[in-house]
């Protein structure tokens, strides 16, 4: 089931918030549950095979790391690859197939397994509970309720943000008073999401789609609005699916760890990856980069850790050698930056919004690669002039909202709160766009 | 820190817009239709059991409750006047000129058009052929559009305009641009009464056939009519048409293929209701019908045509005593088998709009 769906908003949502409200204390948590479960199962129940393998894997394995002396590392080994192997079949098998028959001409698969939605989000989730127990930086849950409700709660089960263990462990044992000014606050959050993700996300991707499927035509302004209408696309979805989930969340007393924080408003490149996707970022320093040393055995050493975590952080996004190489363009530049940029102090000479400016390129011609593919850079460059005249139409009507979309991805945050009066209205108009076009799926379901 | 005031309090905003989205939920499968007329489709009904066993439950319910929600043209609508007030007025599927909405530009490739022409006119031999191609609202809106979007009219102006330059096409153009009245209804791609009889005269004079005076005809009014650019568009400003029908005073007989019943008038008011109101001439569309008109003495005309004739052919069924008229869309049999099958033919008449003579997949098969 997605957010944006007649099915969620309809029934689901207010059935099993309502729901949620008035049940006694003690059946919240199966309640949520079950919930979740359905929620997960509702396209395609074979799925939830693969959820429960994790979450009674990741339950029984953290209750035998606890309690075994021997082996203990070898033991985690174990389950950290037997976590990952699910993620390596269904979203790698393809790409590593497609790459040895690229190299050998001979393929072992006939065709790749189906993704199921959100494998990388509580795969990473189960693996961050069992480091952590692992590490002694976590209780052990000895409550499979409260466990699988963890690994599995509908808010942020299939698009984020990656909520450790340690950040709901105390919320999940001892919930809080749920009011009815929390469930407001959350529902408001819910619908700026759905706003961001209906109105905006999806306009612009409609634009971009349309940019991409004819780059020639699209000529200088159309594949650099193009891409620019991606950038705010990718943003959009994401970050307004983290609202929803965060609001869905505070709706049902839960506050998950905050996902972004206008990340286009970064003055480096290393403050854009402090602001974007946090939460997947937290976990490869975490999980990854200091396991590995960190900064702390040198420079070289710091830097071949750094372009590790990009490398896959790059392969998380997606299986193919573009979103590699995304990566590794990103591990370049952090490292250049941290050579050069970093340690020096800002002058006051150069205004902000440069800064920004000179932060968001990196990023949009990051998305180019990003996207695969590679004929926006040549349109861009100006390869096929200044495009159609049906493209120019395009980028014309399209204008609007991508200024729009702009206003509220550069300008900093308006110091009126206006989500209570914008919240119904947002809700309305996104009904209204569910209406007229059917719902569109979630870019961040594919990761 | 300071609490956030509101006129609603928290439970009211909170249990009153869940209830209310509960209630639209359980009210599309309480207060679920069949058909929507404004949309012109039958609707998604709620999901089976076999959605269960096909594991289908999901797009099935989704699909069901995108259709049968609640205030769903008035949600359609403001999603439309959303796009069209973030300038996005292209993304509909028809677009507004004024307090009308007109059909994007037709994408015509000139060497199609050129062959289908060669093939109409092959086909028609030795009989006198016209054609007959209705410039699109659009066209003749022009003036009225930003330059963006007249650029892109334009290139549909300069297809129509050459090829309607040729030799046996009726020109129109000039004719419907100096009318006063409007030619083309507001809210559907056809052209109205005036525009049908404009087309009448103008193809009269090029036959020289002598066009019937006003008093030949009974003319009926239905309202509101609201057609296919409306539905496209989705803008609830587009203006109500009133259908105006012109029906023969002569004694005229219908009979369509297929049919066992012999029609004795051309306008079927009941249909004026329905979803939609343009059948109310000729019944709707059918593949192959005959009028025949015992006091007119132009002999056989074989037209063959897309929607727009359906308002011609009353007009054209004064002056002829049989009409064979044959629309490719749903005729299952080539041109050729009209015209064996026909007998005597006086004349042939080509009425086909620029998107019908160049993106009509059928003609291609039914003109060799």
């Amino acid at each position: 089931m997605v957010f944006c769906s007649f099915t969620f908003l309809l029934l689901f949502m207010p059935a099993v918030l309502l729901g949620y409200r008035f049940l006694p204390a003690r059946a919240k948590r199966p309640f949520l549950l079950a919930a979740s479960l359905v929620f997960y199962g509702w396209g395609t129940p074979s799925w939830l095979i693969l959820l429960s393998y994790v979450m009674v894997l990741d339950y029984a394995g953290a209750l035998l790391l606890v309690r075994i002396r021997k082996g203990r590392r070898a033991m985690f080994a174990a389950l950290i690859a037997m976590n990952l192997l699910p993620l390596l079949y269904f979203k790698y098998s393809g790409f590593l197939q497609d790459t040895f028959t690229a190299l050998t001409g001979f393929r072992f698969m006939s065709d790749s397994p189906l993704l199921p939605a959100g494998i990388s989000f509580f795969t990473f989730q189960g693996i961050s509970y069992l480091a952590d127990v692992y590490r002694g930086n976590a209780r052990v849950q000895k409550n499979f309720i409260l466990f699988g409700t963890y690994l599995s709660m509908f808010p942020q089960l299939v698009a984020g943000p990656i909520v450790r263990y340690t950040d709901l462990e105390e919320q999940l044992e001892k919930p809080a008073n749920l009011t009815t000014a929390d469930m407001r606050a959350g529902l408001e959050r819910f619908a700026v999401g759905l706003g961001k993700k209906v109105l905006l996300a999806d306009a612009m991707g409609r634009f971009w789609g349309k940019m991409s499927a004819d780059l020639p035509g699209a000529g200088i302004p159309g594949a650099w609005l193009g891409l620019m209408a991606f950038s705010f696309q990718i943003y959009f979805d994401f970050s307004g699916y983290s609202d929803m989930a965060l609001g869905l969340g505070r709706a049902m007393g839960f506050i998950f760890p905050e996902n972004f924080d206008r990340p286009y408003r970064a003055h480096s490149l290393t403050e854009f990856w402090r602001r974007w996707h946090m939460s997947l970022t937290t976990w490869f320093r975490e999980y990854v980069y200091i396991p590995l040393g960190g900064n702390r055995k040198g420079e070289r050493r710091r830097d071949l850790n750094i372009m590790i975590v990009w490398a896959l952080t790059g392969l998380w996004h997606g299986a193919g050698w573009n979103f590699v190489l995304w990566g590794i363009y990103f591990g370049i530049l952090l490292i250049l930056e941290k050579k050069w940029m970093l340690g020096r102090k800002k002058t006051g000479r150069v205004p902000g919004w440069l800064y920004q400016i000179l932060t968001y390129l990196p990023v949009l011609l990051g998305w180019g690669v990003f996207t695969g593919k590679w004929q926006v850079f040549s349109a861009m460059a100006g390869t096929w002039g200044w495009g159609s005249a049906a493209a120019g139409l395009e980028c014309l009507s399209f204008l609007p909202m991508i200024i729009i979309c702009a206003v509220v991805c550069f300008l900093p945050k308006p110091k009126i709160d206006c989500r209570r009066w914008a919240a119904p209205i947002l809700m309305i108009l996104c009904l209204a766009a569910l209406a007229a076009q059917g719902y569109a799926p979630f870019v961040y379901f594919q990761f | 820190m300071k609490k956030k005031r509101s006129f609603i309090p928290n439970g009211v905003a909170v249990y009153g817009g869940l209830t209310l989205l509960l209630i639209l939920g359980i009210a599309a499968f309480v207060f679920r239709q069949d058909f929507s007329g404004w949309e012109k489709r039958y609707l998604a009904d709620a999901p089976k059991n076999g959605s269960l066993v096909q594991w289908t439950l999901n797009d099935d319910l989704e699909t069901f409750l995108s259709d049968q929600v609640p205030f769903r043209q008035q949600l359609v609508n403001l999603n439309a006047l959303a796009e069209l007030y973030t300038g996005r007025a292209v993304q509909l599927g028809a677009w507004p000129v004024g307090d009308a909405a007109v059909e994007k530009p037709v994408r015509a490739d000139p060497e199609v058009l050129e062959k289908r022409i060669a093939a109409m006119k092959n086909l028609a031999g030795d009989i006198p052929c016209l054609f007959l191609i209705p410039p699109t609202a659009g066209m003749l809106r022009m003036d009225e559009m930003t330059a963006a979007r007249r650029a892109l009219y334009a290139e549909e102006s300069r297809v129509y305009d050459i090829l309607t330059s040729q030799e046996d096409f009726i020109p129109l153009r000039q004719l419907f641009e100096e009318c006063p009245e409007t030619v083309y209804y507001y809210s559907d791609h056809h052209w109205n009464n005036v525009g049908a009889e404009l087309a009448y005269r103008a193809y009269c004079l090029a036959a020289d056939v002598k066009a019937a005076k006003e008093d030949a005809f009974t003319y009926t009014r239905y309202f509101p009519f609201r057609g296919t650019t409306y539905t496209r568009s989705g803008l609830p400003f587009v203006r109500e048409d009133v259908l105006i029908c012109a029906e023969p005073k002569a004694p005229v007989e219908l009979k369509v293929q297929g049919e066992e019943t012999t029609y004795d008038h051309l306008i079927f008011p009941e249909k004026a209701i329905t979803y939609d109101g343009y059948e109310v001439f000729l019944n709707g569309n059918h593949g192959k019908l005959t009028i025949t008109n015992p006091e007119a003495d132009g002999g056989t005309l074989v037209v063959f045509r897309d929607s727009y004739a359906s308002s011609l052919l009353p007009y054209l069924s004064v002056n002829f005593s049989r009409i064979i008229a044959v629309d490719a869309r749903y005729y299952t049999g080539t041109f050729r088998d009209v015209l064996r099958e026909a007998g005597s033919i006086d004349r042939i008449l080509f009425e086909y709009s620029l998107d019908s003579l160049a993106n009509d997949t059928s003609l291609t098969r039914k003109i060799r």
